[in-house]
């Protein structure tokens, strides 16, 4: 094959002086008619910015044109028909497919050199991951003409003791080609290898022109060959100074690798500018661009190489809400459509059935589209609500759970709930493809998809290729839905999806594009190393050396290739009308360090100062633009009106004492976190199941107590509790905590045996009371009400509502004595008093009082009111003696049991007194409190980072 | 070159603080380079990303002053002892620069993941592994354990019992978060004492001659302790001298406390008296002293009873931690084993992995040839921050560096700075030892060096770190192994000169040192005069408590903690984005609704409240958090007080980067995002006009000209606080060091403190701990001194004469007290510095010029200044941008799910297609030929497709098209065009056009011919069919107009449907 090579001059736009030269190529001329050329460009960019011009020249000259037939040179070497040898080319999917069989059907052992290690699990993640690097390594391979067994036979990596590994490959790649063969497919690499020698020229077609194509594959090579067999002629057009440069060049218009890494670039350091960071490039981006409105596109144009910029002009100019947006060629990912995160969500329930991946799921539009579509009418807030109370409440695990404990309590999300069991038991043994496509015929029923609206763009996208890959999946054989779904899951990563393109955006050009960006000011961002020149992935199974010995492209050759096109994109704009500027940053967004392209140090070596001034030029210290605000309040919070407050229990006291500002905070917003991450009982929950066993004890009596019975009593009622509460199958977690709360039990047994014999009874157990005040802060005065409705008598009077857990009776001693469970250790007169004045001067004075010569404040007071209330109701001629105390139920045996809080009487009960007649005041008059600087457990900590002042304002009155 | 007598090859060397180890460093690069070693054989590792980005910049830098200076030149020269011509230096440059993505110049981390990257399945990991973040390796704990816990339920496994062992006489009413918090802190202990036999098994642990021991079989401590009680009440227990009645009554008390022990009880709350007895009895000595105001010293049976009741309660004490022990490492192997094969051998790591896949790799390794793998030989090494290094990461380089430092040939670069005392990395595995152990094994093959000279800090700053440190003062403190690598620091030649300060100030009142600090700000400027400035604390809490007050009393003076800046929590404004999303989803979540509620402006009223959470919720969903953190922010913002605006504007974009980096994983799950970003920590750097706030640890490697440092206080050096393995559920595991320096010898639950004093064998281990304890604790405040280059002020408490803890204050009141005697007007120059203070607070220590900061003059900071753009005033280029249009199907604006699932819009080739890529190759069709034409044509095509297409020829209006007419004609099949109208770009297909031509070849008419495949629909006639395409053809026609130029009544347009094998024309 004998190619000829003509020049271009690279000064100038390329585009002109492309189209200039296609235009004398036309076979007419009444119209240019280009239709018997096939021209090869670098990049598709290239062609229809070619095409876009070819339509101006013409319609200058009044007319219109005939195309040439465009592709770019990867095109050489796909082929263009389905069926090769009888053989179907495998799809994607179907290539996936089959080497997640192959995987999964072989025994890997057996290939101890390329898997000596495997991992215990080989499930369908690592069976996927697996695949796809194997059909990666192929596709490398293809490039020039190879495969596994090849490389294996040119037993290259022998002497670098490899060459088991290759045989390997080669023996799990004939497997797999085998088993594409018995389905009647050909893997679509071997295809490729195939079709450049079968490809058939176009019977239009009298010349294949390859138009500054600086690099393609070694296979495309062969393709030309049989082209040109079929009579077409071969031309390659190359930019470059003159045609005496054309030995710069190979055959097929390839710079020369060990050319062009030496030629200095005429660069001058001006045209260099180093910046900090990301941010840093995309303001200096956009100061360039809000230069100029009108016909921007048509005076400069904007390169990105560095992935990083890229993401930051995007979300800049979305939040800046700027006159133009950045528009992306490659588009945005799969994995970043609406579409994908359902699909994960789905995926996720599908494989782990469990409850909180249904609750994600509910939240979906899609999912909510999908239920009101089949005829439900979604109230999303209620059911958010129940979902929540499912979680906290019942730790629901799994969706089957979710739907017992719904159903039994008459939750309206259990139909939601059943929808998503019955479609998820149809995925899973039903018809896979049909299922999924289902889901999106109904969830998406009732909308249309607009071709100029951006939202729609990924499904009007991602939807005909979603139903290509289902079709193609239900010819797949042999692998499970749970396959099915992970396959389809990866194909939908690896698609793209992009915004229609409007005329005002600015168009983000790859490096490629750039010499065909012919704007007469460019600006690249990200010249960093690694992105320019972009280096090659580090691949376990191909190392460099490899790739040379293969002849495959190697990072010098890119290297070269881009030395090359910075030397023509510089020569396209060297006049005074024209300008480049390369923008380079010296950290990545997360501070790591870069460094400069090593193309800008490609200069002359005899040039004493141009390379030693250029490195401390990059390489120089910048500062970031950053302003480095100081740490503020945003905004003042503001908590609205006072409320009164009438009811209080006896429980939150404590709260109150703690700090009066929080607990009306409190009061007003029930500041109560949810906990998406529970997963066991909480403190709480573990107090009120254990205490709910321990009402049981009420139940028993006997004249000769035994441990073994009670201890029994109590168990069985824990077990009833926790089964109501968290079902039949209950988690691990639960078990534990109820061998835990039954070891806690049985020490409860003991005691409470020798406590009987001892003469204790217990007479009430979850005893309720209610107080009512009538306004007075004397506890005489106080009335005891007979229920939660009793009215109360005065505005001025407040309820003061307890649950005294047990009261006990001794007959022969006189004595009552009630007791509060605490599943902690700390005893009455911990959790009632703090000695202590720090920061005194916060709280009102009557939570302190002198106690031997020590001030003492008030933490709590349930133990006194308990007091007050049973004072006023219990004792009569009998019984004459109260005592209150804490039965603490603590892991650690010693500190378990009952402790009386003796002291409470008399003198301490006055002080009690007082503080609780400080606290009954405040509530009907709340006075201005202010935050307590600092307090033991914080609801508010991350709203008042330490300055609870400056976070929030007073109540307004 | 001459063969050089100075550069030695292979050299260990011990920089101090500021000594200028870069400096060597990039020499030795430098050297290499010039000797002709290629830039990728020489391996440089550092401590951090960033110092790698700073040694390559100092060694261009270095190599572009030499070439171009002379000066620079001759000093290389003098220093390698060879001639060097700028004209090299350019040469080595280019080779440096042209291989500057080869190069390994980063950390040992990101060396360990390139040669696990080079090797995935050689270490059992599924290839594309990657790093995990921390909340992504939290949220994979979470689903293993959640699965572990499930098959658990399933096979009856042990879980619960395991659990009941580990938490023996300990809290237990949290299991799942406990089971988390285990794995996550413990991983690695399980991979660094592998062997069940090594955790916990006290008895054999311990040597048979412990007290304990001897013990007899079912021994009874009850007769003993009533004896002892009954012999001490009847005064038939000497001694001397005679015990008072009140010290008998606490003796007494104390023997109840014994005879009443049981296993497991909490023996810290015990009496001193207890405590002193248990801990007197287990000495070695058939006499005792009991102290108790005075000594009181007795023997004999009495003495001999109670040892072996102690000896009981020690026993019994350490049986229940060597249970807890082997509890916790039955769980760790269940949940270890599980999270490794769900979630490491899938190929989630984190960094704390890499050196231990590597080190487990074993044969495979051997086998593997790196330098094929890695693309690379390595011949040189240099090693930064050595001392920092830890045991599995040695473990690796071991072997690697055996064969640089034995090479035979003698021409193998092996060159590692560090300094033992900058080891602050101890509780994150770095092992200083490791240092000795180097020095020891490599002795004969390595030279080692000191560097002493701080190019960093002027002569005030030193002289105040050489007389606290090089004391060899108080022995606790003082450790030997301090005193023996300590040598005296000296200023170099370039910061000889330059004055300084130091001071200490004490007072008792805490705010009075945070007012101080704020005053001594102000007083200075820093920022304002262009000193740079850190305040260094023990505690991020401390540094963030700082930060908080500072910015308090000095609005507009920027300050900012590094570490642990939580963007998305450490603030009002973030807080309200978490709020909305949480309240979004969870209605019961009260404590979110609240906050928003309180936001003053979103003042929202209920019916409103759920709509926009309705919006937050369906936009999170359709377009991923970036997107609402834009949306919903910039109406935050507008809320936000006027000073805080830029505060704001900062951390929005921080939450911003963070959206989308979750969003790029694809993820739409709202709690998972929440619980990321209150996770995600923000990135460092941008912080050179601040005054920087952070931990000592924080500050390595850092300079500053001021260094603040408010918190020196704390416990005794020899508290062996952290060092050991803490996790938050409070299981405090003791790791002894293996011998060997790697992994761990065994581990044992931590007993209490009083069990580990009263134990010899435990106390005896103690000793060594705290002496570790000390020295690490001389490390960080060594590393906090040398930080500044000018001046370093202390605050702290005053030091308490009567106080035993000997921590730092102790130390400088010790070491700096003789030079306190300062004159009057020196106290009050200093004092000025802090402004009015309170009457207790005092200067306790300075020397040094107070007033050193005036050398600089306030300036008002220039704002970057922009340059302006070049040949912007250029005009547009030649051919502009049009807008695409293609005229193809009908511009369909309400696209239905359905039409896009249906097969037209798909990409693969159905029936349709087939049929019309038949008629694309058909010129002029010939009955006679059919046959051949068939055979040729239809190969790759199905059958169906191919009779559809002989049916469609049926039609004979059909037909006639593709009859070969008598008058000269010309065909295009397939043939694009392009024309422009208007702005518009207009791109089409031909299908097929006949022209007709004239007998001068001119064009008369045409006709356009165009296949339609749609799907045939019953009571849709052919006209209407024909007439969705219409506007289409006009396209088509008016294209072929401009192109021949002729008339449109000259161009026939013809459709042909070919599933229902029907035509339509228009004239
Ligand atoms: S057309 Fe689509 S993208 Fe544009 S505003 Fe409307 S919904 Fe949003």
């Amino acid at each position: 094959m004998v190619v000829k090579k003509t020049s271009i001059d690279w000064n100038g736009s390329a585009v002109e002086s492309g189209v200039d030269w296609l235009v004398a190529q036309s076979k007419r001329s009444e119209f240019i008619d280009l239709s018997h050329l096939w021209i090869i460009t670098q990049t598709s960019g290239a062609s229809s910015r070619l095409t876009e011009a070819l339509a101006q020249y013409a319609n200058e000259k009044g007319s219109a044109c005939l195309l040439p037939k465009w592709s770019t040179p990867g095109f050489l070497i796909k082929p263009e028909v389905n069926f090769i040898d009888g053989l179907k080319v495998a799809s994607s999917v179907e290539t996936l497919a089959q080497w997640l069989l192959v995987l999964k059907e072989n025994d890997l052992s057996e290939y101890p050199d390329l898997f000596p290690r495997l991992p215990k699990e080989l499930d369908v993640s690592w069976g996927l991951s697996m695949g796809s690097a194997l059909i990666q390594l192929r596709e490398i391979l293809a490039e020039a003409n190879h495969d596994c067994k090849s490389v294996e036979e040119s037993r290259l990596t022998e002497k670098w003791g490899e060459q088991d590994r290759w045989a390997d490959l080669a023996r799990l790649e004939d497997q797999y080609r085998r088993s594409l063969e018995r389905n009647g497919l050909l893997d679509p690499m071997d295809a490729g290898r195939r079709w450049v020698r079968k490809s058939i020229l176009p019977k239009e077609v009298k010349k294949i022109v390859l138009f500054g194509v600086s690099g393609f594959p070694d296979l495309a090579r062969g393709a030309l060959e049989n082209l040109s067999t079929q009579g077409a002629d071969v031309e390659s057009v190359i930019f470059c100074t003159d045609s005496d440069d054309l030995n710069a060049f190979d055959d097929f218009g390839r710079p020369m690798r060990t050319v062009w890494e030496k030629r200095p670039i005429p660069l001058d350091d001006e045209q260099l500018k180093l910046l900090y960071g990301p941010a840093e490039q995309v303001s200096y981006a956009s100061r360039f661009l809000n230069l100029i409105d009108d016909q921007r596109n048509e005076i400069v144009n904007i390169g990105v190489l560095d992935p990083e910029v890229k993401e930051n002009l995007i979300v800049q100019s979305e939040r800046e809400k700027s006159s133009f947006s950045y528009n992306d060629p490659e588009g945005k990912a799969g994995m970043q459509s609406p579409l994908y995160g359902w699909m994960v969500s789905i995926h996720e329930l599908f494989s782990s059935g469990a409850m909180n991946a249904a609750t994600q799921l509910m939240n979906f539009p899609l999912t909510l589209q999908w239920l009101e579509n089949g005829g439900l009418d979604p109230e999303i807030r209620k059911w958010q609500e129940e979902l929540d109370k499912l979680h906290t409440k019942n730790l629901c695990q799994s969706l089957e759970d979710g739907i017992f404990f719904s159903d039994r309590s008459k939750f309206s999300v259990q139909v939601p709930l059943k929808r998503l069991h019955a479609m998820l038991a149809d995925l899973k043994t039903g018809y896979f493809e049909a299922g999924i496509e289902n889901l999106f015929r109904q969830a998406l029923s009732k909308r249309t998809f607009d071709r100029g609206c951006e939202m729609d763009q990924s499904f009007l996208q991602l939807l005909p290729k979603l139903s290509e890959w289902l079709k193609e999946l239900s010819r797949v054989q042999g692998v499970s839905n749970q396959e099915r779904f992970s396959i389809l899951l990866g194909m939908i990563e690896k698609s793209s999806w992009s915004k229609e393109e409007n005329e005002s955006d600015v168009t983000m050009h790859g490096w490629l594009e750039l010499p065909w960006a012919d704007a007469p000011n460019l600006l690249v961002l990200g010249c960093n190393d690694s992105f320019l020149p972009a280096s090659l992935t580090m691949n376990s199974f191909i190392p460099q050396s490899l790739r040379r010995d293969l002849g495959l492209w190697t990072d010098e050759d890119r290297a070269g290739r881009d030395a090359y096109l910075l030397n023509w994109i510089l020569a396209s704009r060297n006049d005074e009308h024209s300008s480049v500027e390369f923008v380079l940053g010296k950290f990545s967004q997360d501070g790591s360090p870069l460094k400069p392209s090593s193309l800008f140090f490609i200069c002359d070596e005899k040039d004493e100062t141009k390379l030693p001034d250029r490195a401390e030029k990059l390489f120089a210290d910048v500062l970031p633009q950053e302003k480095n605000p100081a740490w503020a309040f945003p905004w003042k919070l503001k908590p609205g009106k006072h409320e009164k407050i009438r009811h209080i229990s006896v429980t939150s006291f404590r709260s109150f004492l703690s700090c009066p500002f929080r607990f009306y905070l409190n009061k007003k917003f029930k500041m109560n976190e949810y906990d998406a991450e529970k997963e066991e009982a909480d403190v709480m929950d573990f107090g009120t199941l254990t205490h709910s066993a321990l009402e049981v004890l009420i139940e028993y009596s006997a004249t000769n107590p035994d441990e073994g019975e009670i201890y029994k009593l109590l168990c069985d009622r824990l077990a009833k509790k926790i089964d109501y509460r968290y079902g039949s199958k209950p988690s691990l977690a639960i078990l534990q905590q109820k061998a835990s709360m039954e070891r806690r039990l049985k020490r409860v047994a003991q005691i409470h045996s020798n406590e009987l014999s001892d003469g204790w009874e217990i007479k009430e157990v979850e005893k309720k009371f209610y107080m009512d005040t009538r306004g007075s802060t004397d506890p005489a005065e106080w009335k005891v009400l007979n229920s939660w409705e009793d009215p109360l008598e005065n505005e001025k009077s407040i309820r003061i509502v307890g649950v005294v857990d047990r009261i006990d009776i001794h007959r022969e001693r006189g004595v009552y004595r009630l007791l509060d469970y605490k599943t902690s250790k700390k005893g009455p007169k911990e959790l009632h008093l703090k000695n202590s004045k720090v920061r005194s001067e916060e709280y009102p004075n009557y939570f302190f009082f002198e106690q031997n010569e020590k001030t003492t404040r008030w933490i709590d007071l349930q133990l006194p009111l308990y007091k007050i209330w049973a004072e006023k109701v219990l004792l009569n001629k009998d019984i004459l003696e109260l005592e209150v105390g804490i039965y603490n139920v603590p892991a650690l045996e010693e500190q378990f049991g009952p402790k009386m809080w003796t002291e409470l009487k008399d003198g301490l009960l006055r002080e009690a007194i007082v503080c609780v007649g400080g606290v009954l005041e405040d509530l009907l008059a709340p006075a201005n409190h202010r935050p307590v600087s600092k307090v033991e457990y914080d609801d508010f900590e991350n709203i008042f980072f330490h300055a609870p002042e400056d976070a929030i304002d007073q109540f307004s009155i | 070159m001459t063969r050089n007598k100075q550069i030695k090859l292979r050299t260990l060397i011990k920089a101090s603080a500021g000594s200028g180890k870069t400096f060597r460093l990039t020499d030795r690069f430098i050297y290499l380079l010039l000797k002709g070693a290629s830039p990728e054989s020489i391996i440089a590792l550092t401590f951090s990303k960033k110092a790698a980005g700073e040694f390559f910049d100092a060694i261009l830098c270095k190599l572009a002053e030499a070439a171009k200076n002379h000066e620079k030149r001759k000093r290389l020269e003098k220093e390698f002892e060879f001639s060097i011509s700028s004209s090299d230096l350019r040469i080595k440059m280019s080779e440096l620069l042209g291989a500057m993505n080869r190069l390994t110049l980063g950390t040992l981390d990101s060396f360990f993941f390139s040669i696990l990257s080079s090797a995935p399945l050689e270490h059992g990991l599924a290839i594309g592994f990657n790093l995990l973040d921390e909340a992504t390796e939290r949220e994979k704990w979470l689903k293993t354990l959640r699965q572990t816990f499930d098959e658990s339920v399933k096979e009856r496994s042990g879980l619960i019992d395991d659990f009941t062992l580990a938490t023996a006489e300990a809290e237990d009413r949290v299991f799942f978060s406990w089971m988390l918090d285990l794995g996550i802190s413990f991983r690695n202990h399980f991979a660094l004492c592998p062997d069940v036999k090594n955790w916990g098994s006290v008895d054999q642990l311990w040597p048979e001659t412990s007290l304990w021991k001897q013990l007899v079989e079912n021994y009874d401590h009850v007769k003993d302790c009533q004896n002892c009680l009954e012999w001490l009440e009847n005064g038939k227990v000497i001694f001397e001298p005679q015990l008072t009645e009140s010290v008998k009554g606490k003796l007494s008390d104390a023997l109840r406390d014994f005879l009443n022990y049981k296993p497991g009880s909490d023996l810290s709350k015990k009496s001193t008296v207890f405590k002193r007895l248990l801990k007197e009895s287990m000495k070695n000595s058939r006499f005792m002293t009991v102290t108790y105001r005075k000594d009181f010293q007795t023997s004999g049976e009495w003495v001999l009873a109670l040892k072996r009741v102690s000896a009981y309660i020690i026993g019994e004490e350490l049986k229940i931690y060597g249970t807890r022990t082997q509890g916790v490492y039955r769980l760790l192997e269940t949940v270890v084993n599980s999270y490794n094969h769900k979630v490491m051998e899938k190929g989630g790591i984190t960094f704390s992995d890499l050196p231990i896949l590597l080190s487990n790799s074993g044969d495979e390794l051997e086998r593997l040839n790196r330098n094929y793998r890695l693309d690379r030989k390595y011949e040189h090494w240099m090693l930064d921050e050595f001392q920092d290094t830890s045991p599995s990461q040695w473990q690796v380089i071991e072997p690697l560096l055996e064969e640089v430092l034995y090479d035979s040939e003698d021409s193998r670069m092996f060159f590692c700075v560090g300094d033992q005392k900058q080891a602050i990395y101890g509780w994150r595995g770095g092992d200083s030892r490791l240092f000795g152990h180097l020095e020891e094994k490599f002795s004969g093959r390595l030279e080692i060096e000191g560097m002493n000279e701080s190019w960093r800090s002027g002569p005030d700053v030193l002289g105040v770190v050489n007389q606290v440190f090089g004391s060899k003062g108080d022995p606790e403190i003082m450790v030997p192994n301090w005193n023996r690598i300590w040598e005296d620091h000296i200023a170099s030649p370039n910061t000889k000169d330059k004055t300084g300060n130091v001071a200490w100030w004490t007072s008792k009142d805490e705010i009075e040192h945070l007012q101080a600090m704020v005053n001594l700000i102000k007083e200075i400027d820093p920022v304002g005069r262009g000193w740079s400035c850190a305040i260094l604390t023990q505690k991020r809490k401390t540094a963030r408590e700082i930060v908080d007050y500072i910015r308090r009393e000095l609005p507009g003076v920027p300050v900012e903690e590094e570490v642990g800046s939580f963007p998305a929590k450490d603030n009002g404004f973030s807080q309200y984005l978490l709020s909305l999303l949480r309240a979004a989803i969870h209605p019961s979540d009260k404590w979110a609704i609240g906050h928003l509620k309180m936001c003053p402006f979103l003042d929202l009223d209920e019916s409103e409240f759920d709509s926009i959470l309705e919006r937050v919720r369906g936009g999170v969903y359709e377009h991923g958090f970036a997107s609402f953190v834009i949306e919903w922010g910039e109406i935050a913002i507008n809320g936000v007080e006027e000073d805080a605006k830029d505060f704001v504007q900062k951390r929005m974009q921080e939450l911003l980067s963070m959206a989308q980096t979750f969003d790029k994983k694809g993820e739409r799950d709202i709690d998972l995002f929440i619980d990321y970003a209150r996770r995600n920590q923000a990135g460092k750097g941008a912080m050179e006009s601040s005054i920087r706030a952070m931990t000592i640890h924080g500050s390595k490697g850092l300079t500053f000209d001021m260094v603040i440092m408010p918190e020196i206080d704390g416990g005794s050096f020899r508290n062996t606080g952290y060092g050991g393995g803490q996790n938050g559920n409070g299981v405090d595991l003791y790791q002894c060091p293996a011998k060997s320096g790697i992994g761990f010898e065994w581990v044992l639950a931590k007993p209490k403190k009083i069990i580990q004093e009263s134990d010899p064998f435990l106390s005896e281990l103690l000793e060594t701990d705290e002496e570790t304890a000390a020295f690490e604790n001389l490390c960080k405040f060594y590393v906090g001194m040398t930080r500044p280059a000018r001046a370093l002020y202390l605050f702290s408490k005053p030091p308490s004469p009567n106080s035993k803890s000997k921590n730092f204050i102790y130390l400088l009141n010790d070491t700096l007290s003789a030079s306190n005697e300062i004159g009057q007007e020196i106290i009050d120059q200093h004092n000025r510095l802090v402004g009015k203070r309170g009457s207790d607070f005092e200067l306790a220590y300075c020397t040094g010029t107070p007033d050193w900061w005036i050398e600089k003059k306030k300036v008002n900071k220039k704002v970057g200044d922009q340059e302006g753009f070049k040949a912007l005033n250029s005009t547009p280029r030649k051919f502009r941008n049009l807008s695409k249009k293609r005229p193809s199907e009908k511009e369909l604006n309400e696209i239905t799910v359905n039409e896009l699932l249906e097969e037209k819009y798909n990409l693969g080739k159905d029936l349709g297609t087939e049929v019309h890529s038949l008629f694309e190759k058909l010129e002029w069709w010939d009955a006679d030929g059919a046959n051949e034409w068939l055979k040729i044509n239809k190969c790759e095509i199905s059958d169906k497709a191919v009779d559809l297409f002989l049916n469609t020829l049926r039609n004979q209006e059909i037909l006639k098209l593709f009859i070969k007419p008598d008058h000269r004609t010309e065909v295009w099949n397939e043939y694009n065009f392009v024309f422009q109208k208007g702005d518009e770009l207009i791109r089409g297909i031909f299908d097929r056009v006949v022209l007709n031509l004239s007998d001068d070849e001119s064009i008369e008419s045409a006709e356009i011919v165009d296949f339609k495949t749609d799907r045939s629909e019953s009571g849709v006639s052919v006209e209407e069919m024909a007439d969705r395409h219409r506007a289409q053809l006009e396209f088509y026609r008016m294209a072929l107009s401009q192109i021949t130029g002729l008339k449109y009544q000259k161009i026939k347009m013809t459709l042909i449907f070919t599933s229902r094998q029907d035509l339509f024309s228009w004239v």
